[in-house]
Order: structure tokens, then C-alpha cells, then sequence
């Protein structure tokens, strides 16, 4: 499968699971415990319908699971609406029956599930909207059947609470998915990019080594000979021929010689760091290749520690030691320059923490290490370790997840959308609170109850903090703990009577503290706390003599909040590492792919064209028979023209490949240079100048001429000399002579 | 110079370290045809030289051998060794002649180059003066440490005036100064060029390079 959209596929398939099982533990809990309070009597059918809107996403989950995004949205729509439909045949029902009087079931409190099946539908804003119309519907209903109790109306508030909440996190987790397929696609597309670059790098540069050894020289000699020479040249010219058709043979593996990337480092140090030192150690057992994303992670790797030596440790003695072993091999780039303390040093910085350690961490069996000390100089180790599995240990947390996430430069841009959102939600979440507090210290007798509660709530919110995702140390963490487990057990502390009128809004409170240490990378610590939190209250609630019904309908949802959450939270975790691991297959994938398709196309445009080019004239060379001036006129023009590709680079293309071709015909030296190689130049106007410098060319009628594409940031774009005379061209129909005949 | 010459008053020894034995055919030929040279041998690699060729005043080095032999090193061997050197090059790798420009080669002539330049050059080594080229202009102008380079605007313009293809005596006239004025920028021009990877581990040591290279005055006497 491709990686375009699998996190987000994957991440709302599991989340409307998540739902449907909420729903599911809400269904059974209504149906065993606190439906039978003292229930509405509503006719059968209802019951029915009432039924069907918990076992819908429970089956909409099931589908989705084998149907594509687009249909998973259509299902999460789906079981919303389900919601919506169950609710409003009641509010019909209350409306068109006055006299209907009772608890309402515990649809209402499904509000949350709803509202998550809306983000997984259509997105936040469209459950902000869905949250609000079944908060009206649920109001109304609640006025109409006179269950405007103290115990309905918390009841009420904490269900809004959850499902705020609910839609936050599902928000949250869904645009993390897709942030998390953006980034992968940009991954993909980079490691293309990288790939193909290098190994048209590779390609080139052999079929240059070849070029130089063998046909540049034999060419000029034969150009240059005497009959006695064109004899001598048979041997070197056959060899030469063979060597340039070998070039042409495809290459079988898709993974990259040892020897191959040991002669990429050598050339690698040499034009970043001239003059850093090379040393090979090719032990025994050492891979004779390696996969396509390690070699390039490890040559990337080192290409920027010797950038960031060069930048940073100018003139330091630098050295570049390969070490092959057994399966394995290590690249460590020392320098003895002015070093840094890595400490001090922010992760963004110098390039090595996004370059050189997250390149190689994500390559199977790949390790990175930097180390610096002021004054000590730096030692950066690269190192492949092969037949390792997949990569390293992901973090256990989502909300790092979110975090890696969301700060790939594809999610930059909505980054801003989530704390606009986060913050409507604190503000809506700790108002509801408020509300809940203010309003039990008007009905109950023990106002310290309530007012302590919050007062322990919001500490143990405010010791965690708000800065998004971040894991809160141990110590703060405990202390949220102890805050949340102090404030639920404060649902006892009342007087008894009052026990179910709202008293549970604690231990509730209380849950959200542990749901957010859950996000924030704490799962264990929110478990065991949910637990101590239920506990404690259990038990004094028993002790205070509370009946088990009124216990397990003031403390399930809490319950449901801290180990659902805490839950769901751990098995995302694994559910991001499962798609990391394959995006990362996917690209490694990509990029071995790419590498064989630029090698190839490398290979088809320029080594397939070299043998066109020059391997007639090799196998009339091998032949040994004396050549004519035809001939040795020929030899001068392919050896120019071979020179032109390489070195001219870009101008080596039509009309000036044949003007140069009949100016070496009439005994002119010619020189193509490209120096503005690493410059992207339009098409267009390399057209435009490789017009512009034929025409020139074919005016000059012996001495040298000399064609150039200048560097960046010169006064012209190339230029064009033959004896004294140098032409500017500074764009089609605009250049200048720089010296003589003006 | 390191050795004395034992043939005739004033006659230079060249030799050549090439693996292509026909390249030195033809450039024993060209050195032949100068009565103030003798070619004394031909080597594939520096080692071989040494150790059969014997002393040179000159050695015509191929910029890249098949031995895998640095091009930097061989220079310093040879230098080393007491011999004054010439670079030859196909001509199709800038980074190369970039590196062995920061030895102390005399030049940079690409093979290519028709038959009299190449002898001038090898006449010009011979006498121990320097040699400006294309290929040795063109790849200096594009590299981008000399950006950051401490060159004057003139010598920026004379280095871009010889990458184009220009020779001494047209960037004279189009500057309007003497081709002895062109030579102390191609100097300058060398010498900073060396100094751009030159170690400057402090910044004493960065100030002595600058007093050696000439870009800050000493301290006075006195």
C-alpha cells in the first residue's frame, strides 16, 4: 500500500473502534446499573432505536476496518447521526407526551462518543457544531421530562466535559495522523530526490573515470600519432571499447557496493575538506554491499559532519575513517578543532541533529553519535549494522507522536489551528468545572468539600502544565497523582445523603487530571493512578455507607475517562509505531527505486550515447591499420566534443555540439566550461546561449575559442572569447563585448 | 633545485610520470623539439620515478593516475624530491585542478592544448615561471570558497578575464595596465588561493598567514 494517507486511515479506523467500545461499556453499564434508577417508561420501539445508536458504530467500526477513508468518515458520520436520530425521536416523544416524567437514559451522556464521531467525520469544527445541537436537544429533553435535578444537571456538565475533551484528542490524534503521512510523503519525495541525485553522481563519475583512463588519451594520441603510434594504439583502443560497453550492461542489485561508497567518502572528503585524511580498515566479514537507504544515509551523514567542519572547525586536521567488520560498517569524521559543548547546543542547530542522527536513526540497524567538547575537537560516528530489524524503539507516547509530528515543515502551516482549539477547550473545561464547584457549594452544607475539590484539580492540572505534549518529570507527575487521587476520594467527605445529587464531579475532575498525564507520555502512572483514584473513593464511599449502586454510578464514568483513555492512548502508540515502521519500508522502498531509475537513466543518456559517440572510431582504432588525416581529424573532434560533455556540461547541447564539431574541422581549439554547475539555468536561456555561441563560433576561423557559462552573480551569464575578442551575454539579444573590437 | 645538472651547461631535465606510455610519447617529442630540454624518462606512477627515472628538474605529471594516487601528494612528493612541477589534465574535472592548485604547481595545461602552448608551458616550467591557463582560471573563478577570499576587485576581474580565455597580453590591454602588473595579481591570486584551506587553527596563527600572504602589515621595527 502506498504511504499516501495510511496513518489517517489507520488512526480513524482505530479511533471509531475506540468509540464503539465506549459505547458499548455506556450501553451495558445503562442497561445494568443505571438505567434501572428509576427509568422513563418509554414505549418498546423506542428502547429499540435507543439500543441500535450503541450497537451502530460497534458495526460501523467493524466495516470500516475493510473500506477506505472516504467510506470510514461516511460510517463515523453515520453512528453521529445515529445519535442524533435517537435524540431527537425522544425529544419528540417528551414533546408530544406531557406527561412523560423520569431519568432519561444514558444517551446523554454519549454526547462525547458522538461529537468523536464527528471529528472523525468531518473534522473539529463540524463537532464543535454537533457537540452544541445535541447539548440543545439534550436540555430540552431534560426540561421537558422535569429532570432538572442537581444529579442530571452535573450529570450534564461532566458529560460535556468528556465529550470537549473527546473531541480535542480525537482532533488532536486524527491531524497528527495526517501530519504524520505528510511528512512521510516529503520523506519519500527527499529520499527520491536524494537518491537519484547520487547515483546519477555515481554513474558519472565512474563513466568518467573511464572516459579520462582509457578514451580521452587514446583519442588525443591517435589525433596527435604517426602511422608507428596508430599500431601501438590498437591494444589500449580495444580495451577501451570494451570497458565503455561494459558500462552499458545493467546493474542486477539495487543495493550499493561497499567499494562503491568507500570511493564515494574518498571524493566526498576531498572536495568538501581538501585536505582531510582518508583511512579504510576493510576487516573480515565485511559486506561486500549495502541496502540503497544506508549507504545514502551514511554518505549524507558525513557529507554534512565534513560541512559543518568546514564551517565551523576551519583549518582543523580532519579525518574520514571507513571501518568495515563483520556486517557492518563505521564512518567517523574527527576533527581537532574548537569543538562545542553539545549540551549547549539546541537540537536544531549545526545541522546535526536532523541531518546526521535522524538520518541514520531511521535507517534499519543505523546509529549516529556526536561527540564534541570545547576545545577538543568533534568526532562524528556514522554506522550501519547489518540484518538489524527494523529501526529503533519508538516513544511510547502519542503525544510525542503528535509532537515529531507536527513539527514537519509539511504540518507548519495548520500548526496554529490546535492551540486555538486546546485553548477553547481549557477555558470551556475549566468553566464547566467552576460551574460545577459553584453550584454544589450552594446545595450542600460542607461548602470546604467542593471548594477543595477544584482547588486540588486545578493544581493538579497546573503542576502538569500546559505546554502542549510535553512529558512532565516524575515528581510533577506524582504530585498530579496524589492532587487527582486526594480530590476524588472527596466524594465521601460529604454528608452521605447528598451523595448522588453530584458529588461524583470530583472523582470525574479528577480522571481528566490522569487522562491528560496519560497524553502527556505517562500512561502507567495515569493507570495506577485511576486506579488509587477509584479505589480510595470506593472504598471511603462504602465506609461513609453509600450504597453499590450509587458507587458505581458516581465513579464508572471516571473509570470509564482514566483507563479508557489511558488505554486507547497505549495502543496508538503502537498503532504510530506500526505505520512508522512501514513508511520507513516505504522509504527505502522509494529510494532504491529511484536509485535504479536515475542509475538506468544515467546510464541510457550518457554511457549508451558514449559508446554511439566514440565506439566506432575505438573499433576502427583496435583494427591497427594506419589512420588517414580524415580519420586523425576525427579522433581531435570526438576527443573535444567528449570533453565538451563533461566539462561544458550543459552547453553540450544543439546548435553548439555541431558548430563546435566544424570549428574543430577547421583546426580550432575549443573549450566548453560550465561553472555554474550547482545553478539552476532555464531551459530557454541555455538554448538562447548555445545559440548565441554558435553563431560566434562559426565565425572564428583558427586559434582558440573559448565558451562559458560563468558562475553565479556575474555581471553576464556566459561568455565567449576568440583571441581578443570576449563577448558578455547577458540574456537573448543583449550582450556586450568585454575587450577589443568595440 | 635539487640536483646538479649533469648533462650540458643550462639544459633541463624533464621527465613525465603518465600511465599512458603514448601521452609520453608525444610529450618527449614536444620536449624534444626544445634544445634547452632533454627528456630523461617516463614513470606511471611517482614511486617509479624514484625509483627508476632518477633526477628531473621538471616533471610533467598527469593529473590523475590510475594508481588512485592523490594528486596533492604526488605534487608534494615530487616536490619534495627537488623537482619543479607541471600538471597535465584532460580537462574535465574542475575539483581536481582545484585541489592541485593549492600546491605549489607551477601550472595547469590541459593535453589537449595545441602543440605549441603545451611546449611554451613546459619551456615556461622549465625556466621555473608560473603558468596561467583557462582550465586553471576557470576552475579557481568557480570555486565558491574564493567568494570569501580577500581578493581585490581587480584581481577578481583579472581571474574571470583568464577563466574566460583570455592570456596575459589581451586582459592587459583591456584593463589598460602592464602584463608585469598582470603577473603580480596572478601571484597575489595564487597565494591567497592557497591560503583559502590553508590550517589557521588560531587566530595567532591566522594572523601570521595573513603577515606571510601579505594581506596585513607586519609589525614595524622601531
Amino acid at each position: 500500500m502506498n504511504a499516501a494517507g495510511r496513518s489517517e486511515l489507520h488512526m480513524r479506523r482505530a479511533l471509531l473502534a475506540a468509540l464503539a467500545a465506549f459505547g458499548l461499556v455506556g450501553l451495558i453499564l445503562t442497561q445494568t446499573v443505571v438505567g434501572r434508577l428509576a427509568p422513563i417508561s418509554l414505549p418498546d420501539w423506542y428502547w429499540l432505536v435507543f439500543n441500535l445508536s450503541f450497537l451502530a458504530p460497534v458495526v460501523a467500526a467493524v466495516i470500516a476496518a475493510f473500506v477506505e477513508v472516504r467510506w470510514v468518515r461516511r460510517l463515523a458520520g453515520a453512528a453521529f447521526f445515529g445519535v442524533v436520530v435517537a435524540l431527537a425521536l425522544l425529544l419528540v416523544v417528551a414533546i408530544v407526551d406531557p406527561g412523560l416524567e423520569g431519568q432519561v437514559p444514558w444517551l446523554i451522556s454519549a454526547a462525547g462518543a458522538a461529537a468523536g464521531s464527528a471529528v472523525i467525520a468531518w473534522g473539529m469544527r463540524a463537532a464543535w457544531l454537533g457537540l452544541g445541537v445535541i447539548t440543545a436537544m439534550n436540555w430540552s429533553i431534560t426540561a421537558l421530562v422535569g429532570d432538572l435535578t442537581p444529579h442530571r444537571v452535573s450529570n450534564d456538565i461532566q458529560a460535556l466535559l468528556f465529550a470537549v475533551v473527546t473531541i480535542l484528542l480525537i482532533g488532536a490524534l486524527v491531524r497528527g495522523a495526517h501530519d504524520i503521512d505528510r511528512v512521510t510523503a516529503t520523506s519519500v519525495r527527499a529520499a527520491e530526490r536524494r537518491a537519484a541525485a547520487q547515483a546519477r553522481r555515481a554513474a558519472a563519475e565512474r563513466a568518467r573515470t573511464i572516459v579520462h583512463d582509457d578514451v580521452l588519451g587514446t583519442l588525443l594520441q591517435a589525433a596527435r600519432g604517426s602511422p608507428e603510434l596508430d599500431r601501438a594504439l590498437a591494444a589500449p583502443a580495444a580495451a577501451a571499447a570494451a570497458r565503455v560497453r561494459a558500462l552499458a550492461e545493467p546493474e542486477a542489485t539495487g543495493a550499493v557496493p561497499l567499494t562503491e561508497l568507500r570511493r564515494h567518502l574518498a571524493e566526498l572528503a576531498r572536495r568538501e575538506v581538501p585536505g582531510a585524511r582518508v583511512i579504510e580498515r576493510i576487516g573480515p566479514g565485511a559486506p561486500t554491499e549495502l541496502p540503497v537507504a544506508a549507504a545514502l544515509a551514511i554518505a549524507d551523514a558525513t557529507r554534512q559532519a565534513l560541512v559543518n567542519t568546514s564551517r565551523h572547525a576551519r583549518g582543523a586536521a580532519v579525518t574520514v575513517a571507513l571501518l568495515a567488520g563483520r556486517a557492518s560498517v563505521r564512518v567517523m569524521t574527527s576533527d581537532d578543532g574548537p569543538g562545542f559543548d553539545p549540551a549547549l547546543v539546541g537540537p536544531d542547530r549545526l545541522g546535526i541533529s536532523a541531518s546526521i542522527l535522524g538520518r541514520l536513526r531511521a535507517v534499519p540497524g543505523g546509529t549516529a553519535t556526536v561527540e564534541s567538547a570545547p576545545g577538543a575537537g568533534t568526532v562524528v560516528t556514522v554506522s550501519w549494522q547489518g540484518g538489524a530489524e527494523g529501526g529503533t524503539a519508538a516513544t511510547s507516547s502519542v503525544g510525542a507522536a503528535l509532537a515529531a509530528s507536527s513539527s514537519g515543515t509539511a504540518a507548519a502551516a495548520e500548526r496554529w489551528a490546535l492551540p486555538a482549539d486546546q485553548l477553547f477547550a481549557l477555558v470551556l473545561l475549566l468553566a464547566a468545572m467552576t460551574a460545577l464547584a459553584g453550584y454544589s457549594s450552594a446545595i450542600v452544607d460542607e461548602r470546604w468539600v467542593p471548594a477543595t475539590a477544584i482547588v486540588l484539580v486545578f493544581a493538579g492540572l497546573a503542576v502538569l502544565g500546559w505546554l502542549p505534549l510535553q512529558r512532565p518529570s516524575l515528581p510533577r507527575a506524582l504530585a498530579a497523582v496524589v492532587a487527582a487521587v486526594l480530590a476524588a476520594s472527596l466524594v465521601a467527605a460529604g454528608d452521605i445523603a447528598d451523595y448522588r445529587l453530584m458529588t461524583g464531579w470530583y472523582a470525574t475532575a479528577a480522571a481528566f487530571v490522569m487522562m491528560v498525564l496519560a497524553l502527556r507520555s505517562r500512561p502507567f502512572l495515569s493507570f495506577l493512578g485511576t486506579a488509587a483514584a477509584i479505589a480510595v473513593a470506593g472504598t471511603a464511599s462504602a465506609v461513609r455507607g453509600a450504597s453499590l449502586v450509587d458507587i458505581v454510578s458516581v465513579l464508572f464514568r471516571p473509570a470509564l475517562i482514566g483507563i479508557g483513555v489511558t488505554l486507547i492512548v497505549v495502543l496508538l502508540a503502537a498503532l504510530a509505531r506500526r505505520v512508522r515502521r512501514m513508511n520507513r519500508a516505504e522509504v527505502e522502498a522509494a529510494s532504491a527505486e529511484a536509485w535504479r531509475e536515475a542509475e538506468q537513466a544515467e546510464r541510457q543518456e550518457r554511457w549508451a550515447g558514449l559508446d554511439d559517440l566514440v565506439g566506432p572510431m575505438l573499433d576502427r582504432l583496435a583494427v591497427g591499420r594506419p589512420l588517414n588525416a580524415a580519420e586523425r581529424q576525427e579522433c581531435a573532434i570526438l576527443e573535444g566534443a567528449l570533453r565538451d560533455r563533461y566539462r561544458g556540461a550543459r552547453l553540450a547541447r544543439e546548435p553548439l555540439v555541431s558548430a563546435a564539431r566544424r570549428a574543430r574541422a577547421r583546426g580550432v581549439d575549443v573549450v566548453l566550461l560550465d561553472d555554474a554547475a550547482a545553478e539552476h539555468i532555464e531551459e530557454g536561456e541555455l538554448g538562447a546561449i548555445a545559440h548565441w555561441m554558435a553563431a560566434l563560433l562559426d565565425e572564428v576561423g583558427g586559434g582558440t575559442f573559448t565558451g562559458r557559462i560563468l558562475p553565479a552573480d556575474r555581471r553576464g551569464r556566459a561568455s565567449a572569447t576568440s583571441g581578443e575578442d570576449a563577448t558578455l551575454f547577458r540574456g537573448e539579444e543583449a550582450f556586450t563585448r568585454m575587450t577589443g573590437g568595440s | 633545485m635539487g640536483f646538479v645538472a649533469d648533462t650540458g651547461p643550462g639544459v633541463i631535465r624533464v621527465a613525465m610520470v603518465d600511465d599512458h606510455a603514448l601521452v609520453a610519447m608525444a610529450v618527449r617529442g614536444l620536449v624534444e623539439s626544445d634544445p634547452s630540454l632533454e627528456f630523461v624518462g617516463h614513470a606511471e606512477t611517482v614511486a617509479e620515478l624514484f625509483q627508476r627515472v632518477g633526477p628531473a628538474d621538471l616533471v610533467i605529471l598527469d593529473l590523475r593516475l590510475r594508481d588512485g594516487s592523490e594528486p596533492a601528494a604526488n605534487v608534494e612528493r615530487l616536490r619534495r624530491w627537488g623537482a619543479r612541477v607541471l600538471v597535465l589534465t584532460s580537462g574535465e574535472d574542475p575539483y581536481l585542478i582545484r585541489e592541485v592548485s593549492r600546491t605549489d604547481v607551477l601550472g595547469i595545461v590541459r593535453k589537449s592544448a595545441p602543440p605549441a602552448a603545451m611546449l611554451a608551458a613546459i619551456s615556461a616550467a622549465a625556466a621555473g615561471d608560473s603558468i596561467a591557463t583557462t582550465e586553471w582560471a576557470a576552475a579557481l573563478d568557480s570555486d565558491p570558497s574564493i567568494e570569501s577570499a580577500p581578493l581585490t576587485d581587480r584581481e577578481r576581474e583579472v581571474l574571470t578575464l583568464y577563466a574566460s580565455g583570455l592570456g596575459a597580453k589581451q586582459v592587459a590591454t583591456r584593463l589598460g595596465i602592464s602584463e608585469n602588473t598582470i603577473d603580480d595579481h596572478l601571484r597575489r591570486i595564487r597565494a591567497v588561493y592557497h591560503s583559502v584551506h590553508r590550517p589557521a587553527n588560531t587566530k595567532v596563527e591566522l594572523y601570521q598567514r595573513g603577515v606571510e600572504d601579505g594581506f596585513l602589515p607586519g609589525p614595524t621595527s622601531g
